[in-house]
C-alpha cells in the first residue's frame, strides 16, 4: 500500500500559514522592532528585506514606550553592585583566583584577584565563565571581564591551555577540588600573548607546516577502492598520537621551545612520527624527516622530559622522538649512500 | 578555466570539505572561522560515522542504510538527497581512510564496524573513541597543504555578520569582524558556502554542544532573506552526564556496547545502586521496546527518560537523572573500546564508570533543521552529483551545509548519520558551488564598492550601539534565560499554551537588548561584543524554533506534542483491526503534516510556509513501530 504524497493546495505550498489567534492578536499590538536598530543602525537600502530599518516615515515604527522610557528613570544609577546573590553565596563555596591580566600585547601586565562562588565538581573554566558575568575584584572594583579561549568544555578542542598553578594544562578539565588556592591563571608561556588568558597559538601550525604533517593524497575524490590495511597492534600504537589536540601545553612546557627559537617542539615531531608510520604517508617520509634533520628539528630537544609529563592526552612524546632520533640515523646513512628508495 | 573568488564560512568537518573541493576545482577560497578551524565543534563527535561496508556478515545494504535513515526521520527529509548520501558513504570513508584517519581495526586490519542506535546492522565506523576529531584533523592537514600551496586562504579569528547582495539579489561576498582588532570589513566573492554548525546554544548549558554553536551565522543570513526549514525538529540526546555548566555527552556507543539503561523499580529508593538486586530494577527501554531495547532511537529514549522522571517520579534519588549501566560488561573490552568515554565520566564526575553505574539525563544535541537548500533529482531517484543547485539556499549564490542546512535527517537524525551528512555535504556542496562558478558570465567585479561599504557601515553602527548602550541588561544572563526558556517550553515535550507564552517572551527578550550593559568598551580582543551580537541572533532564531514548533500540531520524530500524540494500541500489531485503524490514522495525519515548514523572515516575527516532501523511494505507509 503506497501513498503518494498529497497535492500542493493542500499543504499551502508557497501560502503563508497565519499565525495561531493569540499569536496574532500579540502581533498586532506592537511594534517590536527594538530601538537601536530603528534609530541607530541602518542596514544599507541594496538589501531589500530591510525596509523596515529604515522606514522612517512608517507611522507604526518602534518608538521608545512609555514603559521603557519609565523603566529607565527608575533605574538607580548609584545603586552599589552586588556581585551575587545572597543565595548563590550560601549555596557555594568560594573559591580565590588570582588572575594574570594585560591588556593588549603592547601593555604591562597586572594581577587581580576573584573570590567566585564555586559548586561541587567544577572546574577552571566554569569558575572563569562564572566570573565574565560578574567581573568583580574581590575588593568590589568593576573591571572588564577576563579574556579566555575555550570551545568544547571536555578536553578535546585544545582551545583553553592555561597556565594553572604554574602548570600548563587545560582548564576545562582541572577541577577546582585538586587545586591550591588561590588558584594562579596566567596565560600559556612561549606563545605570543593577545590579550588576558589568550595567546596566539598559530606557530603551531607553521610548524606543521614546516614537516608536511599531511598525507600527500591526489584529490579528495573517490577513488573507488578500500585504504590499505592497518594491523590493530600497529593501529593501537599510531592512535595514541592522532589525539593530539595541538593546545600547546608540552610546547609551554619544553625548555627548548620558545617564541624566539627555532625548534618546532614535541607535538609536531610526534606528527611527523604519526605520518611517517601511516601505511600512504610512509611514501614521503623522507621528505619529513628531512625537514626535522637540520635547524629546529630533532636535535633541538634536550630529552628534559617534560613534555611528556603535561600531556593532557598521555602522547608519549618522548617514544615518538626517540622513534624518530633512530629513523633519522638511519635517513643519513642512506641519504649517505645517495639510496633513492625513500 | 580561470579561478574564482569563493568564501567558506566554517571550518568544521563540512566546511572543510567544501573548500577541499573548491579548491581543487581550480577556486581561489577565502575560509573564515571564528578560531582556528581544528578547533570546530566536529572534534567533539565521539562516537562514529556510518557507511555500509557489511564486514559483519549481515547482510546489510546501502537500501537497507536509506530506509532506515528515512524511517528514523520520520519520513521528512526528502529522499533523493538521503539516498544520494547513503550511496557515496563508503566512497567518502575510504577518501578518510586515505587520507590518514585512524579508523579502529579489525583482526584482519579491515574497517571495523559497531552497532548504533535506530539501525539492527553494524554500520558505524570509528576511530577509537575520537572519531569526530579524527575526521576533522585530516580534513585540517589536507587543507593545511592547500594553504601551503597559496590556494586556500584562512581567515581564522574572523566572525560571519552579514553577506552582501547585489541589487539583483545575488551573494556577492560577505562582510565580517575580526575578533582581535574588531576591525570591519567587507571581502568579495562570487559565492558563498555557509557552513557554520549546529545552535545547541539556544538550549545552554542543558546541551551537548560547543559553544561556537549558536546559529548566529545561520540567523544572520535568515535575516537577510534565507528561509530556515524544520527549525521545531531538534534532537535532544538521551544520555548526557549532568553539570551545571555543560552536560557532556555520553555517546550511545555506550548502549551499543551493551550499556543498559534503568531507575529503581521504588520511587525515590535510597539504596546505592549496587545494592538494588536485579528484580528492583526498572530497565524500561527494555521492557517497553523488546526489539530494539536500549538501543531504540535517539527520540524515543530521551522521551522514554523524560517519562520515567518527570511523569512517573521514578528519578533516581526523584530527580533528573536514570542510570546507564556498564558495570556488568567485561571491565578489559570496554576500557578498550569505550576507553575515551571512561576517561571523560571519570575526569568530569569524579566517579569510575565501571564500579558504580553513570547518571545522564536527555541534552539539547542536534538541530535536524536549518537554512534550506535545493536539489536536483536524477532518474534513479538520487542527486544529479555537480548540479549548481544542490545545497543552494534560496539565495543565488549562497550554498549552505553540514549541521546548518536542514536536509537529510528528516524529523530525528540517527546516531553516526551526521558525521556522514556533514561530510557528504560539504563535498558535493564545494562541487555544486564550483558548477555554479563556472557557469557564471559576471562576477563581482562589476558590482561597485557602494553595497560593501553600506554594509560594513551598518555593521559597524551595531558594534557601536552594543558598546554603548547603556542599560542593565547582561548578555550572559540573557542567554541562559534563553536556555532556560528553550528547554523549559520548547524542549522534551511540547505543549501549545508554553508555546505560546515563550513566543512572547522571546519577543521581550529581543527588546531587552535595547537597555544592553555590555560592561566593557574594550577595543582589543572585546569577548563581549561578539558573544553579545551572537545572543541577539540567538533570539531571533529562537523564535523560528518556537514559532514552527507551535505550529505543527502533530507528534513526528524529535517534535512532541503529546495532546497530539498517535501511539499504536497497546498489544495489538499488524493485523489485528485495532492496529489497522491506528494505521489508518497515522496516514490521515500525514497526509495532514508531512511537509516541510519554512520560515521566512519577518519583522514582526518568522512567517511560516510548507512544501511538499519527496518519498518517492520508500514510501509512508507504514508507522514507525520499535515495540
Ligand atoms: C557531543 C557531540 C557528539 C557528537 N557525536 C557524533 C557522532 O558520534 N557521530 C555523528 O555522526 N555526529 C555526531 N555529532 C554531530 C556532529 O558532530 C555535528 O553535526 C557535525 O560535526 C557538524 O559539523 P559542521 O561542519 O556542520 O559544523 P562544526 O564542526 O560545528 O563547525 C562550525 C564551523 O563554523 C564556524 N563558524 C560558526 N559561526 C561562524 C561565524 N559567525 N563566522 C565564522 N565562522 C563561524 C566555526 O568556527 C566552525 O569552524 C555529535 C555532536 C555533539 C554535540
Ligand atoms: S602533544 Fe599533548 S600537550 Fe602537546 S599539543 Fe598535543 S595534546 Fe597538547
Ligand atoms: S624531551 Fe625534548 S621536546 Fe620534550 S620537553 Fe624535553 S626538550 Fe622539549
Ligand atoms: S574547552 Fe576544549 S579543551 Fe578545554
Amino acid at each position: 500500500m503506497t501513498e503518494k504524497t498529497p497535492p500542493d493546495d493542500e499543504l499551502n505550498l508557497n501560502k503563508p500559514v497565519a499565525p495561531p489567534p493569540e499569536l496574532v492578536d500579540h502581533l498586532d499590538d506592537e511594534q517590536r522592532e527594538p530601538e537601536w536598530l530603528t534609530e541607530a543602525t541602518e542596514r544599507p537600502p541594496e538589501t531589500p528585506h530591510i525596509d523596515h530599518y529604515d522606514d522612517e516615515d512608517d507611522p507604526d515604527r518602534w518608538q521608545e514606550s512609555e514603559d521603557t522610557a519609565e523603566l529607565a528613570a527608575n533605574e538607580d544609577e548609584s545603586a552599589p553592585e552586588h556581585p551575587w546573590s545572597q543565595a548563590e553565596h550560601d549555596a557555594a563555596e568560594v573559591v580565590q583566583l588570582k588572575i594574570r591580566r594585560q591588556d593588549d600585547p603592547f601593555s604591562t601586565p597586572y594581577w587581580q584577584l576573584f573570590d567566585i562562588p564555586s559548586h561541587e565538581r567544577d572546574n577552571v573554566l566554569s569558575l572563569l565563565r562564572t566570573l565574565r558575568e560578574h567581573p568583580i575584584t574581590g575588593s568590589g572594583e568593576r573591571v572588564d571581564p577576563v579574556a579566555f579561549e575555550h570551545q568544547c568544555m571536555e578536553e578535546v578542542c585544545g582551545s583553553c591551555a592555561m597556565l594553572i598553578n604554574g602548570r600548563p594544562r587545560m582548564a576545562c578539565s582541572a577541577l577546582i577540588a585538586d587545586l591550591e588556592q588561590p588558584i594562579v591563571l596566567e596565560p600559556l608561556p612561549k606563545f605570543p600573548l593577545v590579550r588576558d588568558l589568550m595567546v596566539d597559538r598559530s606557530r603551531l601550525f607553521e610548524h606543521l607546516k614546516r614537516v608536511q604533517a599531511w598525507i600527500h593524497v591526489d584529490g579528495a575524490w573517490d577513488i573507488h577502492q578500500p585504504g590499505l590495511r592497518i594491523a590493530q597492534q600497529q593501529w593501537a600504537r599510531d592512535y595514541l598520537y592522532s589525539r593530539c589536540m595541538h593546545c600547546g601545553c608540552c610546547m609551554a612546557a619544553c625548555p627548548q621551545y620558545d617564541e624566539h627559537l627555532d625548534f618546532v617542539g614535541p607535538a609536531t615531531l610526534a606528527q611527523v612520527r604519526l605520518m611517517n608510520a601511516h601505511p600512504n604517508g610512509r611514501a614521503t617520509r623522507s621528505t619529513r624527516l628531512h625537514a626535522i634533520m637540520g635547524d629546529g628539528g630533532l636535535s633541538d630537544c634536550g630529552n628534559a622530559q617534560n613534555c611528556v609529563k603535561v600531556c593532557p592526552k598521555e602522547i608519549p612524546l618522548t617514544t615518538a622522538i626517540g622513534e624518530l632520533g633512530r629513523a633519522t640515523t638511519v635517513q643519513l646513512i642512506k641519504d649517505f649512500f645517495g639510496s633513492s628508495e625513500p | 578555466m580561470k579561478g574564482r573568488e569563493v568564501i567558506v564560512v566554517g571550518g568544521g568537518i563540512s566546511g572543510l570539505w567544501a573548500a577541499l573541493r573548491l579548491a581543487e576545482s581550480g577556486h581561489r577560497v577565502l575560509l573564515f572561522s571564528l578560531f582556528e578551524v581544528m578547533r570546530s565543534h566536529s572534534a567533539s563527535a565521539q562516537g562514529g560515522i556510518n557507511a555500509v561496508l557489511d564486514i559483519k556478515g549481515q547482510r546489510d545494504s546501502i537500501f537497507q542504510h536509506v530506509q532506515d535513515t528515512i524511517k528514523g526521520g520520520a519520513y521528512l527529509a526528502n529522499q533523493p538527497p538521503v539516498k544520494a548520501l547513503c550511496e557515496a558513504a563508503p566512497g567518502l570513508l575510504h577518501t578518510f581512510e586515505r587520507m590518514g584517519v585512524m579508523f579502529s581495526r579489525t583482526a584482519e586490519g579491515l574497517l571495523d564496524q559497531r552497532l548504533f542506535s535506530g539501525v539492527r546492522h553494524q554500520r558505524t565506523c570509528f576511530a577509537g573513541t575520537s572519531t569526530g576529531q579524527q575526521l576533522l584533523y585530516s580534513l585540517d592537514q589536507q587543507v593545511r597543504r592547500l594553504e601551503a600551496e597559496k590556494r586556500i586562504e584562512k581567515y581564522e579569528w574572523w566572525e560571519f555578520l552579514a553577506i552582501v547582495k547585489s541589487p539583483q539579489g545575488r551573494c556577492c561576498g560577505i562582510v565580517a569582524m575580526n575578533l582581535r582588532s574588531l576591525e570591519v570589513r567587507p571581502f568579495r566573492a562570487d559565492a558563498v558556502v555557509l557552513a557554520t554548525g549546529g545552535i545547541g546554544q539556544l538550549y545552554a548549558p542543558h546541551t551537548t554542544c560547543s559553544t561556537s554553536a549558536t546559529g548566529a551565522a545561520a540567523s544572520r543570513v535568515y535575516q537577510q532573506g534565507a528561509q530556515f526549514a524544520n527549525a521545531e525538529f531538534f534532537q535532544f540526546h538521551p544520555s548526557a552526564m549532568l553539570g551545571h555548566d555543560k552536560t557532556r555527552l555520553m555517546s550511545e556507543a555506550v548502549r551499543g556496547e551493551g550499556g543498559r539503561v534503568w531507575v529503581p523499580r521504588q520511587a525515590r529508593d535510597r539504596r546505592t545502586a549496587s545494592a538494588i538486586p536485579e528484580s528492583d530494577r526498572f530497565y524500561f527501554l527494555e521492557e517497553w521496546y523488546p526489539r530494539y531495547g536500549n538501543n531504540v532511537p535517539r527520540d524515543l529514549a530521551a522521551r522514554a527518560i523524560w517519562k520515567v522522571t518527570r511523569m512517573l517520579g521514578l528519578g533516581v534519588g526523584g530527580g533528573d537523572r536514570v542510570y546507564l549501566d556498564i558495570t556488568h560488561l567485561d571491565a578489559t573490552m570496554v576500557e578498550q573500546r569505550l576507553g575515551s568515554l571512561l576517561t571523560l565520566y571519570r575526569k568530569f564526575s569524579g566517579i569510575d564508570p565501571l564500579s558504580q553505574p553513570m547518571e545522564i539525563f536527555p541534552a539539547a544535541h542536534y538541530s535536524m533543521g536549518g537554512l534550506w537548500i535545493d536539489y536536483e533529482k536524477d532518474a534513479s531517484g538520487s542527486l544529479v552529483m555537480g548540479s549548481p543547485r544542490n545545497h543552494a539556499t534560496n539565495i543565488p549564490g549562497l550554498y549552505a551545509c553540514g549541521e546548518c542546512d536542514y536536509a537529510y535527517h528528516g524529523a530525528n537524525r540517527l546516531g553516526a548519520n551526521s558525521l556522514l551528512s556533514a561530510a557528504f555535504s560539504g563535498r558535493i556542496t564545494g562541487e555544486a558551488a564550483a558548477a555554479y562558478l563556472s557557469g557564471l558570465m559576471q562576477g563581482h567585479e562589476s558590482l561597485g564598492d557602494q553595497p560593501f561599504e553600506a554594509e560594513v557601515r551598518y555593521q559597524n553602527q551595531i558594534n557601536h550601539h552594543f558598546i554603548h548602550a547603556g542599560g542593565d541588561q547582561n548578555p550572559y544572563r540573557m542567554h541562559r534565560e534563553l536556555g532556560e526558556l528553550m528547554t523549559t517550553n520548547v524542549g522534551v515535550v511540547r505543549d501549545n499554551g508554553p508555546l505560546d507564552s515563550s513566543i512572547v517572551q522571546l519577543y521581550d527578550l529581543e527588546q531587552r537588548f535595547a537597555r544592553l550593559h555590555l560592561a566593557e568598551g574594550h577595543p582589543w580582543a572585546n569577548q563581549t561584543l561578539a558573544y553579545a551580537r551572537q545572543v541577539l541572533d540567538m533570539v531571533k532564531l529562537a523564535q523560528v524554533v518556537a514559532v514552527s514548533a507551535r505550529n505543527r500540531d502533530e507528534c513526528r520524530g524529535a517534535h512532541y506534542k503529546p495532546a497530539f500524540d498517535l501511539e499504536p494500541p497497546p498489544h495489538a500489531y499488524p493485523g489485528d483491526a485495532a492496529y489497522d485503524s491506528y494505521r489508518k490514522r497515522w496516514q490521515t495525519n500525514n497526509t495532514r503534516w508531512l511537509k516541510t515548514t519554512i520560515a521566512e523572515y519577518h519583522p514582526e516575527g518568522p512567517r511560516i510556509h510548507y512544501e511538499p516532501v519527496d518519498t518517492s523511494m520508500v514510501a509512508p505507509s507504514e508507522p514507525r513501530d520499535y515495540r
